[in-house]
């Protein structure tokens, strides 16, 4: 019997029905009359000066309504983080990248948008580039901006504790790398936008976000638009994970073009383009040592890590923070020491992919888990339940564990999946099962911007006429569901069934709201809608209480009906009730229900106060420590995770088959568990693809090879296994109702427990992905001459 | 995102077609299913001024038996293939062929006739067709010639059809005696792949004893065109389908492929992998042999 | 017939339509553009995703790789064809009851795909079911519950739930 009478539920999304007859509009399926459709031209060449740029022929091809480069654009510097402004709307002197923007195009028909942009002549004068990591921290490499020394735009250095001494501790002490490539967001809808411009000035732009808050912030400061003249409104998304989190240049295009010929302005990128685009995942080589205790306790971790990404700096300067920030736990671990590099280089920018810079750090150091624990003769998770930290504690970097069941997800998974008995007899050839876990925040501690903003608002309305309630919101929906959670939270706390609540969110002009990224959206914005909902329930409340007379502790409501607290005096409502019916002569549904409903209770709280509107918001509190970077990885609640994945290899072609991940994630509290458990298989099938088959490939001049999803691969449904998901709930205090993050922490255990399971099939270690067969077939056979390498 | 202009015609005759395609200039391409030809045009790679839609002309879709032969339309699709009762049990290398095709989604539209003609190297039902001996039928407007398939692609996305020929039927000789095939493909992903070595192979045994009495092996995407690994059927003629023929086949096979590196594979990979699939092939294609025996 | 734009009638959700198109029009570009048959979704234009799913002549394919012109005197079914009004089809009622919807992007594919499997076969195995939704690509679900609810739909397509 649930606590409950929405939440905790499985109750359906709320835009569903919308999704499955094809109803929901996303940003391409917006038309508005008069429009004019934007192309961009793209550099073709890694590293450029442009000497020249002539539109002439450009614009007067007919239908073509306008042309604009740096010249009309302007070159007012932006980004992610303030601190880190590198970008333009086009490039002006240099283009950085095959793909950069360096013109568009606004004409009748996307097809003579295209045909205008073979007109526009460009001469570039190439210059030496860098395609990798490496080579951008060459001595004397060609430098990608003339501001980042060395190519590099970010560096952390941390040490926490003393590792050097830890290692005389040590009893044993396993060191590794992992190399990992470009990935990307690979959402099935790719990025559009529809931009248009009222008579009176006001700009909006409809389009495929995560963030309408930071968007409109970047379009009011490049355009020089005041920024309550600009919103930014989104549609129905068809999936972002990060790429999408960030304004983009074709967002901007469309709002100058909009701007200068005051039509509306549409833009969609071609699947080309959103690898184009980029702001995915970055390319990492991870080295690490972690020294282990004869008792079994993770004494140290050093940890070196590169990585670049691409020719902008995006989220990376975050990047390279969270790189090793969610290392301190969720273990017990006393010195950590970390030196990270991000570099920029001539290919696509990256910006942050759902794990952000977390994901193959975590990889490299549960593989190295795994090593210690077969080198101490110790069960892989027997290790790992040593040194879990519990609720409560803080990691060595001042991370807060205010609520943390890695513990119990590390057993549920390891009895659900039958972890002792499958590891005690020998495995069938080629068959393997290993284990992992991992981490993450329920939203980051800081916005992007230096402010004391609100991370979050909302505004809860009650419909005048009474019976429905109306969430009013920034937050954006992507298909996560925080629409559904916003309702039920709402329908909750009010008393009334989840079908009275409606959601209109995604909306710059309805309330701030940072956006959908680092898995902020239940902690926060869900504090949020609850207080707004307490706050229309405390209004209604009082008057019913004034009306009634009595006490409006004394009142609550239930399924949407007024109840007494126990021990209440009766109330007598009929004079409430003949009002209402006296209002509603005529109409046949009237209520006729043994107690008073909400419906009648809203409309007389109208009656007598007015608009009955509720508000919330949510600011986390300082947090973090002294140290510099200490913002990044902070957060009010961090979510958990524990995987156990089960392989075939075939031993002759290579070829990973996995047959069944087994997780476990602490929510905190599971606001909608089919929702919960959607984020996890989701979580899941991103890591098995980017763990066995995704990679951004570049020729030589840096060019995109596999811009497309035939040979950009990721997971069909013959690729995923059965998920076997396991909901751990451990109420966490700073969440609302104690929920908190599952949106990213599920994708942390997913890599590691692939290659554990591959090294106990085949024993062979792989340090790099993806996991290819060719990677799988040469370390076979290294390690059957003996070579002394044991891995690629 | 966008196809060029073209012009379009869609005749309702076979001779209608065919005198489209005499009037017609290089610059024609023919359209079955759209799979290939309407990728390329997107990807620019393809920019013909006229296509001749094929699909309007009745009598091309057909699966039949005539002669000891199985006749298939050059319209008939992957999927229709790996429905067909009579290509799963008489042909099955070629229900595998047409299995390994992408996607379910692409298999409903995809034609028999589009993937020879479109000559890839890693087309999935080219090996298997060329193990069983399939013969192509192309028709002009001065009549028909047969062409044995292996002999129909030139080169990748070359054949030898005229400008004014299209391919009008693939007949294959229904197996004999106690005779098996199969298919293997090496893949990444289990769907919506571009073969990175395909091998097929089929054998026919002795009615008892079990030696192999003849045998034809191809694999995809280790050359230009599907090639026929003929050393390696060779050598397993005379010999049981045991394990140390088996492994003599793969050896043999690894070294008579000619793969290349590219985007989807390394060469020494396809060289390995095609070893590892003749084996597995052979085995596969035996037991099925076997199966007729009783 | 020339490069032009002529006017051709589609069958489409079980009525006919007058629509403007060009010989290199797609059937997917028809449905958006000309019929404001916006469900139908474009993921990458090359038949790699699925997200353009429609039934012609009852059989799934992209609608991005069929040209309009070809449909004609064919009968197309999108994803608006399936509910009655707003009775929505008991697939679409799985889908929704089962959590097979996240972001809704492949939803409308993936639903004409699964409508059509289970005509073929009202008694799938999970392992069939992929096999059939394996050209539909999902970023969001990793295909769990879009099993599942296919499977939820077949029972109760068979009158057992």
């Amino acid at each position: 019997m649930s606590e409950y009478d929405v939440i905790g539920s499985r109750a359906a999304r709320i835009d569903a029905p919308d999704k499955v007859t094809g109803r929901a509009l996303f940003a391409d399926d917006l038309n508005k009359t008069g429009q004019l459709y934007a192309a961009i031209l793209h550099s073709p060449v890694a590293h450029a000066r442009i000497k020249r740029i002539d539109v002439s022929r450009a614009k007067a091809l007919p239908g073509v309504s306008d042309v604009v480069t740096c010249r009309e654009a302007g070159t007012v510097p932006f980004g992610v983080s303030p601190a880190r402004y590198d970008e333009t709307i086009f490039c002006h002197d240099r283009v950085r990248y095959a793909g950069d923007e360096v013109a568009a195009v606004a004409a009748q028909s996307y097809e003579i948008a295209t045909q205008a942009l073979e007109l526009i002549d460009v001469d570039y004068e190439e210059l030496p580039a860098v395609l990798n990591a490496e080579q951008a921290m060459a001595d004397g490499a060609p430098l990608v901006h003339e501001r980042y020394e060395g190519n590099i735009c970010s560096q952390v250095h941390h040490h926490f504790g003393d590792v050097e001494q830890a290692h005389e501790q040590a009893a044993v002490i396993v060191s590794g790398t992992l190399r990992s490539k470009m990935q990307n967001g690979a959402f099935i809808e790719p990025q559009s936008a529809l931009a248009y411009v009222d008579l009176r000035g006001r700009l909006t732009l409809e389009s495929s976000t995560q963030a309408p808050h930071y968007v409109q912030r970047t379009l009011a400061m490049a355009l020089g638009v005041p920024l309550h003249q600009v919103r930014v409104k989104k549609p129905y998304v068809g999936g972002g994970f990060g790429p999408k989190a960030s304004c983009g240049t074709y967002e901007l295009v469309a709002c100058l073009l909009a701007l200068r010929t005051g039509r509306p302005v549409k833009i969609t990128l071609s699947r080309e383009e959103v690898f184009l685009h980029a702001r995915a995942r970055h390319e990492f080589t991870h080295s690490m040592s972690l020294g282990v205790t004869p008792e079994g306790e993770f004494l140290f971790l050093d940890h070196h890590c590169v990585l670049d990404g691409g020719a902008y700096a995006s989220f990376g300067i975050a990047t390279v923070y969270y790189a090793n920030s969610l290392l301190g736990g969720p273990y017990h671990l006393k010195n950590m020491r970390f030196d990270g590099y991000r570099t920029v280089s001539n290919r696509p920018a990256c910006g942050a992919q759902r794990g952000h810079g977390a994901v193959h750090a975590r990889a490299l150091f549960e593989t190295l888990v795994d090593r210690a624990a077969r080198e101490m003769g110790v069960d892989a998770v027997e290790l790992r339940l040593r040194n879990v930290m519990e609720t409560g504690e803080s990691t060595i970097n001042e991370l807060n564990m205010s609520s943390l069941g890695m513990r119990e997800c590390l057993e549920a998974v390891r009895d659900q999946s039958g972890w002792v008995e499958k590891r005690s007899r020998p495995r069938a050839h080629g068959h393997g099962i290993g284990a992992a876990c991992g981490f993450f925040v329920s939203g980051a501690g800081y916005p992007i911007y230096r402010s004391k903003t609100y991370h979050c608002t909302i505004v809860t309305k009650v419909d005048e006429v009474g019976g429905g309630v109306v969430v009013l919101s920034g937050a954006a929906e992507i298909g996560q569901g925080c629409d559904t959670m916003m309702a039920m939270i709402t329908a909750e706390v009010l008393g009334i069934d989840l079908a009275d609540v409606r959601v209109r969110s995604g909306d710059s002009d309805l309330s701030v709201d940072l956006g959908a990224y680092s898995s902020r959206t239940t902690l926060m914005t869900g504090h949020a809608a609850r207080e707004a909902a307490l706050h229309v329930k405390a209004q209604i409340l009082e008057v019913l209480a004034a009306e009634l007379g009595c006490l409006a502790d004394d009142l609550g409501f239930r399924g949407g009906l007024l109840v007494m607290r126990p021990g209440a005096a009766p109330v007598d409502w009929a004079a409430l009730r003949k009002e209402f019916l006296r209002e509603h002569v005529g109409f046949t549904d009237n209520p006729e229900d043994e107690a008073l409903t909400f419906r009648e209770a809203s409309r007389i709280a109208f009656l007598k106060k007015g608009s009955i509107v509720g508000t919330g918001s949510y600011r986390p509190p300082a947090l973090g420590g002294s140290y510099k970077g200490a913002a990044v990885g902070t957060s009010p609640a961090y979510g958990c995770s524990a995987q156990i994945a089960e392989v075939d290899v075939d031993l002759e072609t290579g070829q990973v088959r996995v047959r069944k991940i087994t997780g476990a994630h602490d929510c905190g509290f599971a606001i909608n568990k089919t929702q919960v458990e959607g984020q996890m298989h989701g979580s899941m099938s991103m890591g098995l693809g980017e763990a066995l088959f995704e990679e951004v490939q570049f020729d030589g001049q840096g060019r995109v090879l596999n811009p497309n999803l035939a040979d950009y691969k990721i997971p069909t449904a013959l690729d995923m296994p059965e998920l076997d998901s396991i909901i751990v709930e451990s109420h966490e205090p700073n969440g609302p109702f104690g929920a908190k993050e599952v949106g990213e922490g599920g994708i942390m255990p997913t890599i590691p427990a692939i290659l554990n399971a591959i090294y106990d099939a085949t024993g062979v270690r792989i340090n790099e992905l993806p996991v290819t067969p060719e990677r799988i077939i040469r370390a076979l056979k290294s390690k059957a001459t003996g070579s002394s390498r044991s891995s690629t | 995102m966008v196809l060029p202009r073209f012009d379009l015609l869609e005749p309702r005759s076979l001779d209608e077609a065919l005198n489209i395609m005499a009037a017609g200039t290089a610059g024609t391409a023919v359209l079955a299913g759209g799979t290939d030809l309407l990728v390329a045009m997107k990807k620019g790679l393809k920019n013909p001024n006229l296509v001749v839609s094929l699909q309007r002309i009745p009598g091309l879709d057909g699966i039949r038996e005539a002669n000891d032969h199985i006749v298939i339309g050059p319209l008939v699709t992957m999927s229709q293939l790996c429905r067909s009762a009579l290509i799963r049990d008489r042909l099955p290398a070629l229900a595998d062929g047409a299995a390994a095709v992408a996607a379910p989604l692409i298999r409903n539209r995809a034609t028999l006739g589009g993937n020879l003609c479109n000559a890839r190297p890693c087309a999935d039902t080219a090996p298997p067709l060329m193990a069983l001996g399939a013969v192509v039928v192309l028709s002009g407007p001065s009549g028909t010639r047969k062409v044995a398939l292996e002999d129909l692609m030139t080169g990748p996305g070359e054949t030898v059809l005229a400008v004014d020929e299209l391919l009008t039927a693939v007949e294959i000789p229904l197996p004999r005696g106690a005779s098996g095939s199969s298919y293997f493909k090496m893949i990444k992903r289990q769907a919506l792949e571009i073969t990175i070595v395909g091998v097929a192979s089929q054998v026919r045994l002795e009615q008892s004893g079990g030696k192999v009495l003849d045998a034809r092996i191809f694999a995809s995407s280790v050359a230009p065109t599907p090639l026929m690994l003929s050393r390696t059927a060779a050598g397993v003629v005379g010999r049981s389908l045991d394990s140390a023929t088996l492994e003599a086949a793969g050896a043999a096979a690894s070294k008579e492929v000619r793969p290349i590196d590219d985007l989807r594979g390394e060469a020494w990979y396809r060289r390995h992998v095609s070893g590892v699939l003749t084996r597995r092939s052979l085995a596969e294609a035996g037991r099925r042999a076997g199966e007729v025996r009783r | 017939m020339s490069t032009h734009n002529r006017i051709i009638v589609l069958s489409v959700n079980g009525r006919d339509h007058e629509v403007m198109v060009e010989p290199r029009t797609t059937l997917l570009g028809a449905l958006r553009e000309g019929l404001q048959l916006t469900g139908t979704k474009h993921g990458c234009g090359e038949g790699d995703c699925g997200a353009c799913t429609v039934l012609l002549d009852g059989e799934p394919v992209n609608s991005c790789l069929v040209l309009a012109v070809e449909a004609v005197d064919h009968e197309v079914v999108t994803i608006e064809g399936l509910a009655r009004g707003n009775r929505l089809h008991p697939i679409q009622q799985a889908f929704i009851d089962c959590g097979a919807v996240q972001c809704g992007f492949c939803t409308p594919g993936m639903i004409l795909t699964s409508f059509a499997f289970l005509e073929r076969n009202p008694r799938p195995t999970a392992e069939e079911v992929r096999q059939a939704i394996c050209g539909n690509l999902c970023r969001c679900t990793g295909y769990q519950k879009i099993v599942e609810a296919v499977l939820d739909a077949a029972q109760r397509l068979r009158g057992e739930s």
